[in-house]
């Protein structure tokens, strides 16, 4: 991958960052650029790196090698700077818990620096939060709000979220998604840490996927959409053509009664063509979710260790 | 040692079909072993220490004085005087090796073992529920109330190991010829010992169900202790209020006298409370996860005072922590102030007992030529002194807890700098410690001017202020600790401070070898008022301090943050 040169564009940009405990790479070698602006979905399965990822860019850990950059400050120089532009939300709310809510808000609006009073007023109303309670009365969702609410508050520049909707209810989840959202408008930049793939889809300009430490794939959705196979369901009045699984780029072919169903990467031309001439009563074709990308990438990656297992 | 699933096992797991289960041994006792493992630990620690302590005092018997006749006319005069009944507690048959040992090591293991088992008795309880680890535990096999007890038994467990070490050291030096303590009498020592261990476990393990936060517990055990030590301090000093020791836990480990006529029914009111304590334990455990007896408000309204800069912050979460230890300064200055004159008195007139002094306050007998009163203010300033080293202690603990629960995160991922954390949290110990130190100073001069005792302000300002040298060299290693091996921090800071105390308590009775003494942070202040306080040594120990701090400070800044 290329290291753009204009960093002013550039909210984060990460240089061969790799982290190793002892023997384990927990990151390896990871080049990444996020626009200023943008939403970028980090996806991995537990124990890719996503969390050493966050907690390198933050400056919490060292990198064994590379550099990250924020804002085109090196992180590892000037934590304080970097952080001032970043609000962060951890994957486990650990907090204070003698405080109220409404204390933990102003004690991290206070650490902060700054915050947006009347938006986090109204973020406390969207996301139905009792702010008088003490945080060990709080249930797990519950103190997770208060990190997001603070986060969002704060209007920073760059919003860094690990698992943030962990222990939300479906009502909270939108309301995150809103919030998210309306970040965007607004022109701050979001690096969003998650396994819910559809929040990922729904909220994310591109997607990174992580695998073992490493970048496994990073574009739009499109653009793996494009990558991966589109999968075509068809029935028929008759018997489904037979030569189906004679096309390149065919493959997975399903024939159930009528039914046919399969999957095509690359120019579909000449499958459309086959099936034409059998003359289907219905006709479907639909792109990969990214559930079905993700998997797809970690059941190559399953079926590469199965063959150097049995090898 | 966890189990290993078989091949087979794995291969039907993967396979998706139900595998062999592995079964492990009673489930049901897996708090028992949990905390358990932890108590043991720190509770064979502490025996180890103990049982050198008792060694120390054994042989120390014979080096106090050149003469049996000698000897005994120093023993005499200390068991007639009031401060130091007050500080060791009373004396019975002290001219004998095994009164003086008793009167010595108990006196003082007692108390160390006491706050031990509190504060392990809240952590055990309060401190994992706290963490949400108790959560895991009742979904297991057990049930509260078989939780709290489980966790009785790992604090029992702990007792238990440190009861052996000592025992098991107490009989290796009785059965040399010169010192000859039974095996029995070995046995039954070390359970005097211990009893305050397991009675402030107990106590702690109740407060546990009683208050909702751990430092709540520990704070309300901490002042049933002060209580007991209170009131076993003024019934020993006073002979009119001498019934005040038979309220207090304290006063009946005293009253055991293992050594000479053992009086073990005393052991009935001490496993009495114990078994109270432990029983309503059980009893108020069936209750909410988190919920307590004496229960908080789960609402409020917002204070925002405090909150402005993480120095405040943590001012704000460690203020009845630093009140406390506030608190026991004074009341044990003045308490001591108040004994002054007629202690120091005492002093006056027996040469052996200053000479005894000078060993203890390392203060040459020229230099003794003085007044007895100073002598014993001394005295008092160098338990002043361990009572602050133990706050550096365990502050410094609590400020490598804040790291490891991850609530240090939530403030540098802010723009608060990793410098300006530490810098603020070390600061704040470093006032405090010398808020303590002048503090003792001052109430222990009230106490004595009271007395008309003729002890200066001046000097005993300076006294307290020289009593807090040895903490901020502490407070300086424990920061490099914290920056170099942050697990390390909690024992490195109390492992130094039961060191420096073991060897002073061994150089004040027996000859040894200066080199090792030089490593003990107690030796070296001058101790005031018996003698002028020696301001290089205090600079000499700022400076390493202050340089210590600065670059456990700097690799603070450099390597990964540890928590979770």
């Amino acid at each position: 991958m290329t290291i753009a040169r204009d960093t002013a564009r550039l909210a984060v940009r990460t240089e061969k960052l790799t982290k190793h405990y002892g023997p384990v790479a927990a990151l390896d070698d990871l080049d990444l650029e996020l626009n200023a602006g943008e939403v970028l979905g980090y996806l991995g399965p537990n124990g890719a790196g996503k969390t050493t990822t966050i907690r390198l860019l933050l400056g919490l850990i060292k990198p064994t090698a590379g550099r990250a950059e924020i804002f085109g400050m090196d992180v590892a120089e000037h934590k304080v700077a970097v952080h001032a532009r970043v609000a962060y939300v951890p994957g486990e709310a650990t907090l204070w818990p003698s405080l109220t809510g409404a204390e933990t808000l102003h004690l991290l609006a206070r650490m902060h620096g700054e915050t947006d009073v009347a938006y986090r007023d109204q973020l406390v109303k969207r996301f139905d939060f009792d702010t008088s309670r003490k945080v060990r009365a709080y249930s797990k969702g519950n103190r997770q709000k208060i990190n997001l609410i603070a986060a969002l508050a704060s209007r920073a520049d760059l919003l860094i979220l690990d698992e943030p909707t962990a222990g939300l209810d479906p009502l909270m989840e939108q309301a995150f998604r809103e919030s998210v959202l309306e970040a965007k408008t607004n022109g701050q930049t979001v690096f969003l840490s998650s396994h819910v793939l559809s929040e990922a889809e729904a909220l994310c300009d591109r997607i990174a996927i992580l695998r073992a430490g490493r970048l496994a794939e990073i574009g739009t959705l499109a653009q793996m959409r494009h990558l991966s196979a589109v999968t075509v369901e068809a029935s028929f009045a008759g018997t489904p053509p037979g030569a189906v699984d004679r096309i390149a780029g065919v493959s997975a072919v399903q024939v159930a009664g009528h039914h046919l169903t399969c999957q095509v990467r690359g120019p579909i031309g000449e499958l459309l063509t086959v099936l034409a001439a059998g003359h289907p009563e219905t006709l479907l074709s639909r792109e990969p979710s990214l559930e079905e990308l993700f998997l797809s990438i970690y059941g190559e990656q399953e079926h590469v260790n199965d063959g150097a297992r049995s090898a | 040692m966890p189990a290993v699933p078989s091949t087979t096992a794995t291969a039907a797991a993967a396979a998706g079909a139900p595998g062999a289960a592995t079964r492990y041994r009673l489930p049901q006792l897996s708090v028992a072993r949990f905390t358990g493992r932890r108590c043991v630990r720190t509770g064979a620690l502490w025996g180890l220490v103990f049982g050198l302590y008792v060694y120390d005092n054994a042989f120390a018997f014979d080096s106090i004085a050149p003469t049996a006749a000698q000897r005994n006319q120093l023993l005499g005069s200390m068991a007639s005087n009031a401060g130091l009944k007050a500080l060791l507690g009373d004396t019975h048959l002290i001219t004998t090796r095994g009164g003086f040992t008793d009167w010595r090591a108990i006196g003082v293991t007692a108390l160390i073992a006491s706050i031990w088992g509190l504060l392990a008795a809240t952590k055990a309880l309060r401190g994992e529920e706290a963490a949400g680890r108790w959560e895991l535990f009742l979904a297991g096999q057990t049930t509260a109330r078989r939780a709290a007890a489980n966790a009785l038994a790992g604090l029992g467990a702990g007792v238990l190991a440190m009861y052996m070490l000592t025992a098991l050291l107490t009989a290796l030096v009785g059965a040399r010829p010169n010192v000859a303590i039974s095996v029995g009498a070995s046995l039954f020592f070390a359970l005097a010992v211990v009893a305050g261990a397991a009675v402030f476990a107990a106590v702690g393990a109740l407060a546990s169900e009683l208050m909702p936060t751990r430092s709540r517990a520990a704070g309300v055990s901490a002042a049933v202790f002060g209580a007991a030590f209170m009131l076993r301090a003024l019934g020993d000093a006073t002979t009119s209020a001498h019934w005040l020791v038979y309220l207090s836990p304290l006063g009946w480990v005293e009253q055991l006298h293992p050594l000479t006529d053992a009086q073990p029914l005393w052991l009935l009111p001490l496993a009495g409370l114990v078994a109270l304590c432990a029983v309503a334990t059980v009893l108020l455990a069936d209750r909410d996860l988190s919920a307590s007896v004496l229960a908080d408000k789960d609402s409020a309204a917002p204070r925002t005072a405090l909150l402005g800069s993480p120095v405040l912050f943590a001012l704000r979460l460690s203020w009845a922590a630093i009140a406390s230890w506030l608190t026991a300064t004074v009341v044990a200055a003045l308490l001591y102030g108040s004994l002054a004159k007629s202690t120091g008195q005492a002093f006056a007139s027996s040469g052996m007992l200053r000479k005894f002094s000078g060993n203890l306050t390392h203060v040459a007998l020229r230099q003794l030529q003085l007044a007895g009163t100073r002598v014993f203010a001394g005295i008092v300033f160098l338990i002043l002194m361990t009572l602050i080293m133990a706050y550096v202690a365990s502050a410094m603990g609590r400020l490598r807890e804040d790291e490891a629960e991850g609530y240090v995160d939530n403030l540098v991922v802010r723009s608060v700098s990793r410098q300006r954390w530490l810098a603020g949290r070390a600061g704040l110990i470093l006032a405090v410690l010398l808020t303590a130190g002048a503090a003792g100073g001052i109430a222990f001069w009230v106490a004595a001017a009271s007395q008309h005792a003729g002890l200066g302000f001046s000097e005993l300002l300076q006294a307290g202020v020289n009593s807090a040298a040895p903490a901020v060299l502490l407070l300086g290693i424990g920061v490099l600790t914290f920056g170099f091996a942050p697990r390390l921090t909690s024992i490195m800071c109390w492992g130094i401070l039961a060191w420096a105390f073991l060897l002073d308590m061994l150089g004040s009775a027996i000859k040894v070898n200066h080199w090792l003494m030089d490593t003990s942070l107690l030796y070296h202040p001058a101790l005031a008022p018996a003698v002028s306080p020696d301001w290089r040594v205090a600079g000499i120990y700022l400076a390493i301090g202050c340089a210590a701090a600065v670059l456990g400070g700097w690799r603070f800044t450099q390597r990964d943050l540890q928590s979770g």
